[in-house]
């Protein structure tokens, strides 16, 4: 479904992917590891397509399209979904009347028929008791004074509502105490269908407690280093990353 | 001084209160300090006048102005007058006189309104009325390379609630409107004003408004202007008695080489009064905007509370903003506050919207209706905020 080949990119002057390797099938959950700065947020901005990151070399294959070839809002009508780690507060524009308008250019673009008023807020109400988001809070702006743990909700909350065939949660367990994060993880395991897929970045062990991924990699200076089961995840909890490190200096 | 081939005078009423002629006045340059920014090349022009026509099609609830010429309303309204330049009694034009007089300004386009002016209506709102239906003022040009110099006066009796909107419509290819509008509030009235200028491509106006208020009264005023290509409008209010309440507000959207110039005036001659000021604009293309938003607080405002905002919004990097906040304060007791911003898009919030299938030109058009809803959410008039913000969508401006 995706298939990620010696990537490379860097913003501005600072390489940060050098030769980055992955490949996702259909209905897989990947978790991707590392310490900080290793590169994993960089890898879920340059799949969403921000611009400040310029690919250098590599390829992007989203379904046996070019993906690097998409502007932002073509990959998110392809079907890719980016979860923020800092969702963008928007004061000003309310969340059904965005919603209302993404919803509608993804339909679309998949060439399904508009919603009508009442198919969308049925739609709205079902997604919305996923995450326990309280009904006023659709009704806000964007993400406009939420807490850490209601915007992480409402990131979940719209990836239920675009539907997407692939999620790339950046960071979502960051800022969630442990109702959040167990909330949050009910919302996208009920979403594991077999086959949707998702790519789970995370720092730490805890989100994939609740998450069991198929498969976990560990990225470090821009590379994957070690790919293994959800076991590896539990020795990385268990001994930092300090081994890997040294490790890969050994080499 | 080309301005006007013949000026005629009024028709319906002698109306020449400063007795000044155009060519006491010369064009405003550059070089003076309120035309600083906006060349007044664009209105210095020949400009033919209309003749009455008397087949204007009157609104039933409204005034029409076409031309220059004012159409009263067919309908009656409760509570409400309509008069007439050549029907006004000697103290209605005592009354308007007195009006007029508060302007102190005496400059070229006040000698072209006096001189060239070819209608004027007096609006009162009767004491202890409560006016519900908004009362509606049309302004149209009709007719190619003419200029429009129409007089409205409205006076809210003591104690009365009522709501204007003014629609300045764009019909001709070319044209200049020049617009004044005289209003008191008295004691414990309450006065709003919505307006939206979307006139055509080459038509200029020259809106010149003059408030005053009187003790406890409230006024409220918002301009949306969603097109024209040279528009200024000259907002000066003058707070008269204690304990008033004000709020001007305004949006100004250039597109292509359109220049929109707001220029207010808060005159807090009296203590304890409270103002409110908040003008957006968003620049698109060679667009041009200017802002000058002047409070001046006198030695004896004490307690004024007064509160001013300007924020911009460059769409393009050959858009360009001008923006002066002018506080005097004479007073020492004084709450005072003004701040101006001109700035880019917020970059991250555009990829959020793109990142979740909107295109980018459907995700700025959101952005811009997030910026400019505090200025929207001023207007109190449902219907009519319906009908600007589908102004702004017809002109591409926001989105649905």
């Amino acid at each position: 479904m995706l298939k990620i080949e010696n990537l490379h990119a860097r913003i501005e002057e600072k390489e940060i992917l050098k030769g980055l390797s992955l490949t996702i099938g259909e209905g897989e959950v990947h978790a991707i590891m590392g310490p900080n700065g290793s590169g994993k947020s960089t890898l879920a901005s340059v799949l969403a397509g921000r611009e400040d990151y310029e690919v250098t070399e590599g390829t992007v294959t989203f379904n046996g399209k070019d993906l690097l070839d998409m502007p932002a809002e073509e990959r998110a009508r392809e079907g890719l979904f980016l979860a923020f780690q800092y969702p963008v507060e928007i004061p000003g524009v309310s969340n059904m009347n965005f919603l209302k308008a993404a919803v509608g250019e993804i339909r679309k673009h998949r060439g399904l028929e508009a919603l009508t008023a009442k198919e969308f807020l049925q739609l709205v109400k079902e997604k919305s008791q996923l995450v326990e988001l309280d009904g006023q809070l659709a009704n806000r702006a964007v993400n406009e004074g939420f807490s850490g743990g209601e915007k992480k909700r409402n990131e979940i909350f719209q990836m239920a509502m675009l539907n997407p065939s692939m999620c790339v949660l950046d960071e979502t367990d960051s800022g969630l105490d442990i109702d959040a994060l167990r909330i949050v993880s009910e919302g996208v395991n009920a979403m594991r269908d077999g086959k949707r897929s998702f790519v789970i970045i995370t720092h730490y062990q805890r989100l994939l407690d609740h998450i069991v991924p198929d498969f976990v990699h560990v990225l470090y200076k821009g590379k994957i280093v070690k790919s293994g089961t959800k076991e590896l995840a539990l020795e990385l909890e268990e001994k930092g990353y300090d081994w890997l490190k040294e490790m890969e200096e050994a080499k | 001084m080309s301005i006007v081939a013949e000026l005629k005078p009024t028709s319906t009423f002698s109306f020449k209160p400063n007795k000044h002629s155009v060519a006491d006045f010369a064009m405003p340059t550059t070089r003076a300090e309120s035309w600083k920014y906006t060349r007044v090349g664009a209105i210095d022009s020949t400009w033919k006048q209309a003749e009455r026509n008397e087949s204007i099609v009157a609104l039933e609830n409204g005034i029409r102005i076409e031309n220059g010429f004012i159409a009263l309303p067919t309908g009656q309204t409760e509570g409400v007058t309509f008069t007439a330049g050549k029907n006004l009694s000697v103290e209605q034009q005592a009354l308007v006189l007195s009006l007029l007089a508060k302007e102190n300004r005496r400059d070229v386009f006040d000698a072209i309104s006096e001189n060239a002016s070819n209608d004027l209506i007096l609006i009162e709102i009767q004491s202890g009325k409560i006016i519900e239906e908004a009362i509606s003022i049309e302004i149209e040009n009709m007719l190619n390379d003419s200029m429009s110099a129409p007089y409205v006066f409205i006076v809210s009796k003591e104690n009365s609630i009522a709501k204007f909107t003014i629609d300045f419509k764009g019909k001709t290819e070319r044209s200049f409107h020049l617009v004044q509008l005289h209003a008191h509030v008295e004691q414990s009235a309450q006065l709003e004003i919505h307006q939206l200028q979307n006139t055509s491509k080459n038509e200029c106006v020259l809106l010149r408004e003059s408030i005053s208020q009187a003790e406890k009264s409230v006024f409220k005023i918002t301009t949306v202007t969603a097109r024209g290509t040279w528009v200024r409008n000259e907002l000066n209010i003058r707070i008269e008695g204690q304990h008033c309440e004000t709020f001007l507000s305004g949006a100004y959207f250039p597109k292509h080489d359109q220049m929109i110039d707001n220029h207010t005036f808060v005159d807090h001659q009296v203590a304890n009064c409270y103002s409110n000021e908040l003008y957006k604009g968003v620049l698109f293309d060679n667009g041009k905007g200017v802002f000058n938003g002047k409070v001046y607080v006198h030695i004896d405002a004490q307690k004024t509370n007064a509160y001013q905002s300007n924020a911009n919004i460059m769409m393009s990097d050959n858009a360009s903003m001008f923006t002066k906040p002018e506080l005097e304060i004479y007073a020492d007791d004084v709450k005072c506050s003004h701040g101006s911003t001109t700035g880019q898009f917020n970059e991250e919030a555009l990829f959020y919207l793109r990142a979740r299938g909107l295109s980018e030109e459907s995700a700025k058009r959101l952005l811009v209706s997030a910026f400019t809803s505090d200025v929207m959410n001023r207007i109190s008039i449902p219907s009519w905020k319906e009908y600007v913000l589908q102004t702004l969508i017809q002109n591409e401006i926001i989105t649905e």
